[in-house]
């Protein structure tokens, strides 16, 4: 049916854009020890380090960009 | 060895971290797979015993009758068509390591945080604010609807929009997320509502949010403030550094609401925001897999009553 184009969806007019990542970026020299089940950095565990107490990650960061946590594709 | 814990994770999943340093400080025997790293290991169930064994990057374990609980932090539906065709291989992967992970709710004897079915169910908007409503919260009107004009005709001062379920759409490289909208500039036509439907809920003035977040019968409170007073809107479009996290002691009878409501949609893990304003508190949604990780701190340890649970799933039953 042609005619005037339809008005963009409400939920997509108000849809906030950011660049889609699959990985957030990690601190240099991190590493995941799958035996111990978490990162390190240093032999440290990284949850634990001041980097990343003072950084983004452990914030509600990831629940600002994709609503709320494990709901991926 | 044989895991007291499983979890079931992902691998930039920190919050899984916090949980399972305290487990190793317990001396909790526990086994993490990232969905990211299945491939990576060899995993054979057998589900009549039931017995899962792992061989891999992550160790060598027979998870069986010493189970005591699952940590299922995976998605438990597919929300989004991905931007781009997948390979065969790519499908096949996503389908069956997902269908295999269902598959461990053959350990029926462990506890889980949260059981993948109750999930599901829990994660209906709808479902939720009926559950709410039976467990004896107040909840704003609300419709589910692609009808411009009922909802119009519903709200017509003001009105909250809401998606249904998140939003969270690609198109090429960007990530397109829908937070709440409070009174739209733009009219609600039908062009605007019909394609798919929302949620409209009255909108709750000279509010403030409060995230509950329940982990068996422990409740951590909080109420979310912006230079000491509630936030307008979606508080979660103010800057980080503009927000207060202020522990509360709730009223009993709200603490014992959602443990109620939590026990009622079968979970063992909740996170729930309500909303305060003078008239009283109001249940505006409750997350199965809500974000807990930025609020866990020493003083307000989720990630210890987290793993304090799945060490001994059983305390609560006393």
């Amino acid at each position: 049916m042609k005619g005037e184009p339809m008005a963009e969806h409400v939920l997509l007019t108000y849809a906030t854009r950011r660049p889609y990542r699959t990985a957030p970026v990690m601190p240099d020299g991190v590493q995941y020890d799958p035996v111990k089940g978490y990162w390190l950095k240093n032999d440290t565990p990284l949850l634990t380090t001041k980097e990343f107490l003072e950084g983004d990650r452990v914030s509600k960061k990831c629940d600002q960009e994709t609503g709320e946590d494990q709901k991926g594709e | 060895m044989s895991p007291y814990v499983l979890i079931l994770s992902g691998l930039y999943d920190f919050s899984t971290d916090l949980v399972i340093l305290r487990l190793e400080e317990s001396g909790i025997p526990y086994v993490r797979l990232n969905r990211e790293q299945l491939a990576d290991h060899r995993l054979t169930l057998d589900p009549l015993v039931p017995e899962m064994t792992i061989q891999g990057p992550a160790g060598t374990y027979d998870v069986g009758l010493d189970l005591r609980s699952v940590w299922f932090r995976q998605p438990v539906f597919l929300r989004n068509t991905p931007p781009v065709p997948l390979s065969p291989e790519d499908q096949l992967e996503r389908s069956q390591w997902a269908a295999f992970l269902r598959g461990l709710c053959v350990f029926r004897h462990a506890a889980w945080m949260n059981h993948p079915a109750a999930t599901y169910l829990a994660e209906s908007k709808p479902y939720q604010l009926s559950a709410a409503a039976t467990c004896g919260f107040h909840v704003p009107a609300t419709l589910a609807s692609n009808d411009a004009r009922r909802i119009r005709q519903n709200f017509p001062q003001s009105v909250v929009i809401k998606s249904l379920d998140t939003v969270l759409l690609r198109e090429g490289d960007d990530c397109l997320f829908t937070y709440t909208i409070v009174n739209p500039d733009t009219e609600l036509t039908d062009d605007a509502v019909a394609p798919a439907p929302l949620f409209a809920q009255r909108a709750l003035e000279q509010k403030t949010d409060l995230r509950v977040t329940v982990v068996g019968d422990d409740v951590f409170a909080v109420r979310i403030l912006s230079k000491g007073t509630g936030i307008a809107g979606d508080w979660r479009v103010v800057p980080k550094a503009d927000l207060e996290y202020r522990d509360i002691a709730l009223d009993d009878s709200i603490a014992d609401r959602c443990r109620q409501l939590t026990r009622y949609l079968g979970l063992s893990f909740a996170a729930i925001d309500l909303i305060e304003i003078p008239e009283g508190i109001f249940f505006i949604e409750v997350n199965p897999t809500g974000e807990w990780g930025w609020l866990s701190t020493v003083d307000r340890p989720i990630d210890h009553a987290i793993a304090s649970w799945l060490a001994d799933p059983t305390k609560d039953d006393g």
